[in-house]
């Protein structure tokens, strides 16, 4: 079965039956916060530690061991909320959720069900569509078990207790494209608010998608949770297989693939999704209200201090420099690639560098020039050189040597430019003194220019640079040629 | 009692099942006769009105809630040694690097 | 015949035993080795002990004997309830499963003591993780009363009663849900303490009812329950659930001029038996004697209290322990299948004792979906009307007086095959359990019953954080009554 999209809508028609469908798509995000240390104990959260040497009585759970909260964590869980526009909770506490597993120590994880810390608020796509928050909520991570090495399960606990937050989406999103558009949203809001590194490869971004297909206006149809997927390719190509799947099944009206309530993994390899287990006889995970930690009670002083710590969203940063400084949609779109890169940029339009030269330098020269230039430059450099730059005082060959100096030595790139003789002739009696002894001999050319060709000036211009040694502005020198043509 | 209140005993059962308690049909039978009689007991909790009423969770009484807590500051500190905490697991060498349990299938619940 | 004399140090309270070694009258090591060893040779009497470590204690004995800094517990023995966690010792919570698990922390509790010179040399037996009135669930056979052997010393702090009031040693560490400190202080006659919940550290204390579980010292002497709370008391980092609120100073008053007594005369109604009813009367005339106003009031409640408290500790042990499933620590069974789930549901289902599982299968059913509503919940709402029951008996009276239990320690045996007619004996310590209130539990006279002469108790209950004032009103209620000194059989039997 091919579904075909319907052009410009987010319906798909079926070529055998002619029925025309829509995806329902909820998204739920597991994400990583940026602390140093577990969510209620000491242990220090570090990715490819070895197996088992950050685990300690409170996160294997030895027996009177108790919960105590990182402040950190909880802090940047309202900050996620904010950054979100969810409406942070005044009172709030922690739930036990109960399964038995060899990754889960207490046999149940602190989370929260019934009041969580955000609530509300949204992510809004191009389109204008706003893809609406159920909730935020902050929670453990459990431990890694392995199955692949040998007779045992072996379990690693370093992950277990790790704080997340999971935020949950309203089923407001129709297609894998919008999918993944709100996913990459999400991932740069909370990369912007400090919450989290949201390192995918690390397993820092872990989604789980609901999915379900219907006819337009029709209710909700069963759905499918699909999960732990580590990809946005990945979630794309899982809504789009279950998309062709459910409506296969529901055509083709076989008892043997009716549709069921389950949850489903997606098989990298094969790129189809495979049942886990139904929902039937599905766990009941008894909440309860944690009673190891007292209720909570954000001050509005709290909240307000996270709101401080949120920045610009990343989103309105681009339309401002946009709007503001002309800058290209792609280059405001490079340069808040991550937080710390934009506040870079921004300290050196501050610093006196003109946002469109400076955004081109950093992009093309800076950040092409070694990994770790950023670290190595400080924004009232770069703002120096490009500003010379724009007046034209340094070329940009010379900048570009210019940068390397810096980078290699620290050296200031006013000093460079002094030390290396670098800094362009501006004086108009010199350069025409060079274009005169330019244009000696040169009668044919003179004449071709005068009779309209101009660009027959251009064979003049390396021998007057040349003369120049390289100090002198192409354009200031063209511009002269051209007076001195006229003038003659 | 209500009807709503009544005990059943494959509720019952079924709530052993929940906490992996993998009882014996006789073991079953008298325990969760026993728990349907002390519930029964209970049942009389029931009749204590309560419209309005907030639940209370914890014994911290009813003046108001505790200030908000003091939190933990986000320093790393000391895990355990891992030889000590895997010389406590079953199965499980004091100089293995993972603890060892029985073979999961079909994963987390 | 006079009294054997090598012994003394047994009848000296953990205070002036302290003084004795701080002093240097009193060698350390002579008392943790006499300790020892009568514990050592009393142990197939009464069961008092789950893990005797001798070695260890008497290793910390020569370091205290020299040692620069001699705290207020210095030299003193302890005995540990197998609830808390002490470092490298067995704290099974006298279960099956738990077998072997030697704590690799200490409880704060348990720290703060032997930073004041404590030694412990075992932890006790006990009610599997504390599931019991009567010290009989234990998987490790009952302990018994040094009363009358043929009696529950009670429970669940069983063997720390026994400890104490076998002259073991002079002070232990119980713990207190329901009513496991004060009911078997009752029994055993001893002077027993109830702290606010959140008062000490529960940093260690193997979780039974979390919101319900408190640290709670046995001792002979009021003064050394006060002095243990001064001690363990206080904010820990390690429980966020521990009160900020410092201990109010020991205010020492000679009588009770001035205060005003509750008597709830549901808790009066709840004594069955006429010489017990007389001991609790007794214990009435005595603070009237000292000056108190005794004034009768009401707590309607009561009757629920039961039920309420184990519905609610039923639901939350069922959740502590769902951390005992053979992974990481104590025994795992040999499952039918090699699967996880059949090895976890193995070492669940055959480690834990009926009692337990009793109370696990309970609180999950009144949990699970379709339930929690009618019950967990309910109970919870009751529970709040419980808490203001209390709060309005507190603009009548300063403190209230009664009963620790409906009857004297019960025969071994007697109840155990009835859980109902067992969980009646928590009928007066539970309310005061569920609004997390501070209560000391003193002993009254001894009376004939069937047979025997036993220890009878009372409590006095005060507001959250008063525990101060509930230990001095007991502790002029004892000297009025003369029970201060009160010394079991036991005192007496020789190792």
């Amino acid at each position: 079965m091919n579904l075909v999209r319907q052009a410009n809508t987010t319906t798909w028609l079926s070529p055998h039956t002619g029925q025309v469908w829509e995806l329902v798509i909820g998204l739920e995000v597991h994400c990583q916060l940026a602390t140093r240390s577990k969510l209620f104990c000491g242990c220090a959260v570090e990715f490819g530690a070895a197996p088992n040497t950050r685990v300690c009585a409170v996160c294997s759970a030895q027996p009177g061991s108790l919960p105590v909260l990182n402040g950190e964590a909880l802090r940047l869980a309202v900050r996620a909320g904010l950054a979100l526009g969810c409406s942070i909770a005044a009172r709030t506490h922690f739930d036990r959720k109960h399964y038995f597993y060899c990754d889960l120590p207490k046999g149940y994880q602190i989370s929260q069900a019934t009041r969580p810390f955000c609530t509300g608020g949204g992510v809004r796509l191009r389109s204008g569509k706003l893809v609406r928050l159920q909730r935020i909520h902050l929670e453990e991570d459990a431990g890694k078990a392995i199955h692949d090495r040998g007779p045992w399960t072996l379990v690693d606990l370093n992950r277990a207790g790790v704080p997340l937050i999971e935020s949950v989406t309203e089923a407001d999103l129709s297609a894998p494209e919008e999918a993944v558009e709100y996913l990459t949203a999400l991932k740069e809001m909370l990369q912007h608010a400090g919450v989290s590194a949201c390192d995918m490869e690390k397993g820092e971004l872990r989604c789980d998608v609901n999915v379900s297909v219907r006819k337009p206006g029709a209710g909700y149809g069963t759905k499918v949770e699909i999960k732990n997927l580590n990809s946005f390719r990945f979630v794309a190509a899982a809504i789009e297989y279950e998309l062709q799947r459910q409506v296969a099944a529901l055509e083709s009206g076989d008892p043997a693939q009716r549709l069921v309530q389950e949850t489903r993994l997606w098989d990298t390899e094969q790129g189809v999704t495979r049942s886990m287990r139904t929902k039937e006889g599905a766990a009941d995970y008894r909440y309860m209200p944690e009673p190891d930690l007292p209720e909570l009670q954000l001050p509005a002083s709290f909240v307000e201090r996270e709101r401080s710590m949120l920045g610009e969203p990343p989103a309105e940063r681009r339309a401002r420099w946009q709007q503001q400084w002309h800058l290209a949609a792609k280059d405001a779109e490079a340069l808040t690639h991550t937080r710390e890169l934009a506040d870079w940029f921004e300290a050196a339009v501050r610093a006196g560098a003109p946002p469109k030269e400076c955004a081109s330098f950093l992009l093309n020269e800076v950040l092409t020039a070694q990994p770790d230039s950023l670290s190595l430059l400080l924004p009232r450099q770069v703002a120096a050189l490009v500003t010379m730059v724009a007046a034209g005082e340094v070329s940009h060959a010379s900048a570009r040597s210019v940068l390397r100096v810096t980078l290699a030595e620290g050296t200031e790139p006013e000093v460079v430019v002094q030390q290396q003789g670098l800094r362009m002739v501006l004086d108009t009696r010199q350069i025409e003194a060079w274009c005169r002894q330019a244009l000696v001999g040169r009668e044919a050319i003179i004449a071709d220019v005068k009779a309209g060709k101009v660009a027959a000036v251009n064979a003049l211009l390396g021998p007057a640079l040349k003369l120049a040694a390289g100090k002198a502005n192409a354009a200031v020198v063209r511009e002269t040629l051209l007076r001195l043509i006229a003038e003659s | 009692m209500t009807d709503s209140h009544s005990v059943r005993i494959p509720d019952l059962r079924n709530a052993a099942h929940l906490a992996r308690l993998d009882l014996a049909e006789e073991e079953a039978v008298v325990l969760c006769g026993e728990v349907a009689r002390i519930l029964e007991h209970f049942a009389a909790l029931q009749a204590v009105p309560v419209a309005g009423v907030e639940p209370c969770y914890t014994a911290v009484g009813t003046r108001g809630l505790p200030p908000a807590p003091d939190l933990r500051e986000d320093n790393a500190q000391a895990s355990l040694p891992r030889a000590a905490l895997l010389g406590l697991a079953p199965q499980t060498q004091p100089d293995d690097e993972f603890y060892r349990v029985p073979k999961a299938i079909g994963g987390a619940p | 015949m006079t009294r054997p004399t090598p012994n003394t140090w047994l009848h000296l309270d953990a205070t002036q035993l302290a003084h004795e070694h701080r002093s240097g009258a009193r060698s350390v090591v002579d008392t943790i080795a006499a300790c020892c060893a009568r514990s050592q040779r009393l142990q197939p009497r009464w069961n008092a002990f789950l893990a005797l470590d001798c070695e260890r204690a008497l290793a910390r004995a020569h370091t205290l004997e020299h040692a620069a800094t001699r705290g207020r517990l210095h030299g003193v023995p302890i005995a540990v309830k197998a609830n808390l966690a002490v470092e490298g010792l067995e704290s099974s919570c006298a279960s099956r499963l738990l077998v072997g698990w030697r704590a690799p922390y200490t409880a704060t509790a348990v720290a703060r003591l032997e930073a004041e010179g404590a030694v412990v040399i075992g932890t006790t037996n006990m009610d599997e993780y504390a599931m019991g009135s009567s010290g009989e669930s234990s998987a490790f056979g009952p302990t018994r009363n040094p009363w009358d052997e043929a009696r529950a010393p009670g429970g669940s702090s069983s063997g720390s009663a026994a400890a104490v009031a076998g002259h073991l040693v002079p002070l232990a560490l119980g713990t207190d849900t329901g009513g496991s400190v004060r009911q078997p202080a009752a029994w055993c006659g001893l002077a027993g303490f109830k702290p606010t919940w959140g008062r000490i550290s529960r940093y260690g204390l193997v979780a039974y009812a979390s919101s319900l579980d408190c640290v709670a010292p046995l001792a002979r002497s009021m003064r050394d329950l006060d002095l243990a709370l001064d001690i363990m008391a206080g904010p820990d980092a390690r429980d966020a659930t521990c009160s900020p609120t410092a201990l109010h100073e020991s205010v020492p008053f000679k009588d009770l001029q001035g205060l005003v007594l509750g008597v709830p005369h549901e808790w009066r109604a709840a004594l069955t038996d006429g010489p017990s009813r007389a001991a609790f009367e007794a214990c009435v005339e005595a603070a009237r004697a000292a000056g108190a106003r005794i004034v009768e009031l009401s707590l309607p409640l009561t009757r629920h209290a039961v039920s309420c408290y184990y519905l609610l500790a039923t639901v939350e042990a069922a959740s502590n322990l769902a951390r005992f499933d053979g992974l990481r620590y104590g025994v795992r069974a040999a499952a039918h299948s090699s699967s996880l789930a059949a090895s976890i549901a193995a070492s669940r289902t055959q480690g834990f004792g009926a009692e337990v599982k009793r109370r696990i299968v309970l609180g999950t059913y009144a949990l699970s979906a379709g339930h929690a509503e009618a019950w967990h919940t309910h109970a919870a709402k009751v529970r709040t009307l419980v808490c203001r029951e209390f709060d309005e008996a507190w603009s009548a009276c300063d403190a209230l007086l009664g009963p620790t239990t409906p009857f004297p320690a019960i025969r071994l045996g007697e109840r155990s095959n009835d859980p109902l007619s067992l969980y009646a004996c928590d009928a007066l310590t539970t309310p005061v359990s569920l609004a997390g209130l501070p209560a000391a539990a003193l002993r009254t006279p001894l009376v004939e019953h069937e047979g025997g002469q036993l220890p009878t108790g009372a409590q006095v209950v005060t507001p959250h954080g008063a525990d101060r004032l509930a230990l001095r009103i007991a502790e002029v209620l004892e000297t009025q009554l003369g029970t201060q000194a009160l010394l079991s059989p036991a005192a007496e039997v020789q190792a």
